[in-house]
């Protein structure tokens, strides 16, 4: 049996399922300052710089730089996934908001974070120069909400949203706002996707986007069962994939799907026509056994070359004990990194971070296309999709 | 007991390779090549130590089978020569290039006391036979979706004159995996919707074959049966599929036993995969003298070859309609 180990799993919320309980088992975190202190603290300088909007400009003393300090929403494994990235690029956790309490997952932290069940009374109370919301897609729209009106600026775990109502309801929040605001496309930041994107291939033909893994069963309340919640399989999953297939091959003209789903269980093929007449597929499982970790594939078929990407075709690091064995695709950055890294450059830079909320609709509509094409047989145009 | 066999013209890059076999296997007397045209059948023959026969009747009067392996459009045709001189027939796939030339055969067939074979040399796949194995034991539950992929580099030839092949990808790259996909499910495909297009090469039939289909007992499965892959890919092409159940998955690739070959130059020169697993071929050569000799069914006979013609059918209409159509019966 090949497991992933560690924490240098691949990227995707799919993959270290199997280590989500402890995030922190290899990452330490080590931070001395503690809010309690802040007054006598650099980071109390930071307030005063003269702006419109909240302060992206932060003073260098002789001593340190001030590290950015950042709200969590959620205490599950998105949470945590991204505090093991967050503990190795000077973010400070300075609050985490979870309804079910985050004290166990603060105490893991040891940083000394403040700790609130309610998101609203984090933004209120917490200093912190942007919140992330890693908590269930339903409750996206109205943590932005939150956020922005606190003045907060906002990244936000994909989907955006589960519907176009609420994730236009989000954009507009963000845009009235000016706030700067992300969603977590995070295969956009992975390393072989981003190279894939760049590579000569002629004229585009047949794009072939896989990505499998066991049934997620990390998700609080287990509300990926849920697909009220969720959204389900295309919503959640196969939009990592139609996401970033659009931001390769441009938009899509229409979307075919079929889907077999069990109330933990589901598999479904995406077929899309680009506008520039090309023609790719995505297939999403959440039904594979406990024994295959996250398996992604990825091929672009041009009339001057072929691209091929496929985990399971890597195995840079391999380990095997009396106990068992171990394929690890370990990088110095992972996918999370990067894309977090990005929105802090933003935030410190004033600059749009390249997922924004007009790109995360898009993509939210294919999969919502998808969706609808799965229940009716046909094929449904991405403008269809309207709510 | 020995079997004469012939090719029935060698038209198909295929002819070659069941040419060797019939040259090399026991209890087989490769008894000749008869073809459209003299020249490319007297090298066929000369390249397996055999005779081109001229007089394709009188040759069908002598000889106890026969592989057939001319364009697509001529299947039923020489099915009907063979049926009439009592000749068993191998056929290479697909079956016809319509419907109702398949059912035609069908009808041959059924009326007449010939064996008749369809060429699908992957249901002999060693990975294969595992899996059908595994799936009739219920190692992986029920079956819920199936994934597969027939992609390979453009044939070139009459494969791309719609007025030999009957059609493109579509037609060349669907039936394999079809025909598996029976095989080890005992279910027939039920409903097609096709993008299909022509992206790859300036040829005048389809490159572009993804194919979304529902099986008769509602199982999604999909399949990209493109001629995407490049000249200068390391190999020929894939023949791969998946299958989710409820307690497993299983995943087949009928190419993936394969040696990294670099030549440094010559026309061959870069890196190609060189396939050193079981050969489907002689199985399939093998299983049809067999069925000749004993007087059985071949491992695919001609219903399941018209359904997989079927398929192909309903992926052009949906290509042509912008619907997901269903397969006739």
């Amino acid at each position: 049996m090949t497991t992933a180990l560690g924490f240098h799993e691949p990227f995707c919320v799919v993959t270290a399922r199997r280590n989500h309980n402890s995030p922190y088992e290899s990452g330490s975190v080590h931070h001395e300052r503690r809010t309690g202190d802040r007054l006598h603290s650099p980071a109390s300088f930071r307030r005063p710089i003269v702006d419109s909007r909240r302060p992206k400009v932060y003073y260098y003393s002789e001593m340190w730089f001030l590290s950015m300090r950042v709200g969590i929403a959620g205490a599950g494994f998105m949470a945590r996934t991204h505090a093991t990235e967050y503990a190795a690029m000077d973010v400070e956790i300075a609050a985490v908001a979870s309804p079910s309490g985050p004290e166990a997952f603060v105490d893991e932290l040891d940083q000394g974070t403040e700790t609130y069940t309610d998101a609203s009374e984090l933004c209120d109370r917490a200093d912190v120069d942007y919140l992330d919301v890693c908590t269930p897609t339903h409750t996206h729209v109205d943590l932005v909400r939150t956020a922005v009106e606190a003045g907060i600026d906002v990244f936000v775990e994909k989907p955006i949203a589960g519907t176009i109502e609420e994730a236009h309801e989000i954009a507009a929040i963000v845009e009235d706002a000016d706030t700067t605001f992300m969603v977590g496309h995070v295969v956009r930041f992975d390393q072989g996707y981003r190279t894939a994107k760049d590579l000569e291939i002629g004229s585009e033909g047949v794009a072939r986007a896989r990505r499998l893994s066991p049934f997620p069963d990390w998700g609080s309340g287990d509300w990926f069962a849920d697909r009220e919640k969720s959204g389900g399989i295309f919503v959640d999953l196969a939009i990592h994939d139609l996401d970033y297939l659009r931001w390769c091959w441009g938009d899509i003209e229409r979307v075919f799907a079929r889907r077999q789903r069990g109330s933990r269980a589901a598999h479904g093929f995406v077929t899309l026509r680009f506008e520039n007449g090309a023609v790719g597929y995505v297939e999403a499982s959440w039904e594979q056994p406990e024994s295959r970790s996250l398996t992604t594939e990825l091929e672009f078929a041009g009339d001057d070359g072929l691209v091929e990407l496929s985990s399971e075709a890597e195995s840079p690091y391999q380990e095997w004990t009396d106990d068992g064995a171990a394929v690890e695709r370990p990088v110095a950055k992972s996918p999370y990194r990067r894309e977090l890294e990005h929105f802090v450059n933003c935030l410190e830079a004033r600059t749009d971070p390249d997922v924004g909320a007009e790109d995360a609709i898009e993509s939210l509509r294919l999969a919502l296309a998808a969706e609808r094409s799965a229940e009716r047989g046909e094929p449904v145009r991405p403008e269809e999709v309207v709510a | 007991m020995t079997v004469s066999f012939g090719i029935l013209s060698a038209a198909h890059v295929h002819a070659d390779a069941y040419a060797g076999q019939l040259a090399e296997q026991a209890g087989i007397e490769f008894a000749g090549v008869v073809d459209e045209y003299p020249e490319r059948g007297r090298e066929t023959a000369d390249r397996h130590g055999t005779e081109y026969v001229a007089d394709v009747e009188a040759f069908l009067e002598r000889i106890d089978a026969g592989v057939v392996c001319s364009p697509n459009v001529d299947h039923r045709d020489w099915i009907d020569r063979a049926a009439a001189a009592d000749v068993d027939v191998l056929c290479e796939k697909p079956l016809a290039t319509t419907v109702e030339n398949a059912r035609a055969i069908v009808d041959r067939w059924r009326g007449s006391d010939i064996r008749v074979g369809v060429a699908m040399p992957l249901r002999f796949c060693e990975s294969v036979r595992q899996a059908k194995e595994r799936l009739q034991a219920g190692e992986i539950g029920v079956i819920r979706s199936i994934s597969g992929t027939n992609r390979g580099k453009m044939p070139g030839s009459w494969f791309v004159d719609p007025e030999l092949s009957g059609g493109g990808a579509v037609m060349d790259h669907t039936v394999h995996i079809v025909d598996l996909v029976s095989h080890l499910t005992d279910e027939t495909v039920a409903e097609v919707y096709a993008e299909v297009d022509t992206r790859f090469h300036d040829i005048p039939v389809d490159d572009v074959n993804v194919l979304s289909m529902e099986l008769s007992d509602g199982t999604p499965f999909l399949l990209d049966g493109s001629w995407s892959k490049p000249e200068s890919w390391h190999t020929w092409g894939d023949a791969a599929v998946e299958l989710t159940g409820s307690d497993g998955t299983v995943a087949v690739d009928c190419t993936d036993q394969s040696i990294v070959h670099t030549q440094a130059s010559g026309p061959d020169a870069g890196v190609n995969r060189v396939f050193h697993g079981s050969d489907t071929t002689e199985a399939l050569i093998g299983d049809f003298a067999a069925a000749v000799r004993t007087d059985r069914e071949p491992m695919t006979t001609p219903d399941e070859g018209l359904s997989a013609v079927a398929v192909v059918e309903a992926a052009y209409e949906s290509a042509e309609t912008g619907r997901s159509v269903g397969v006739v019966d």
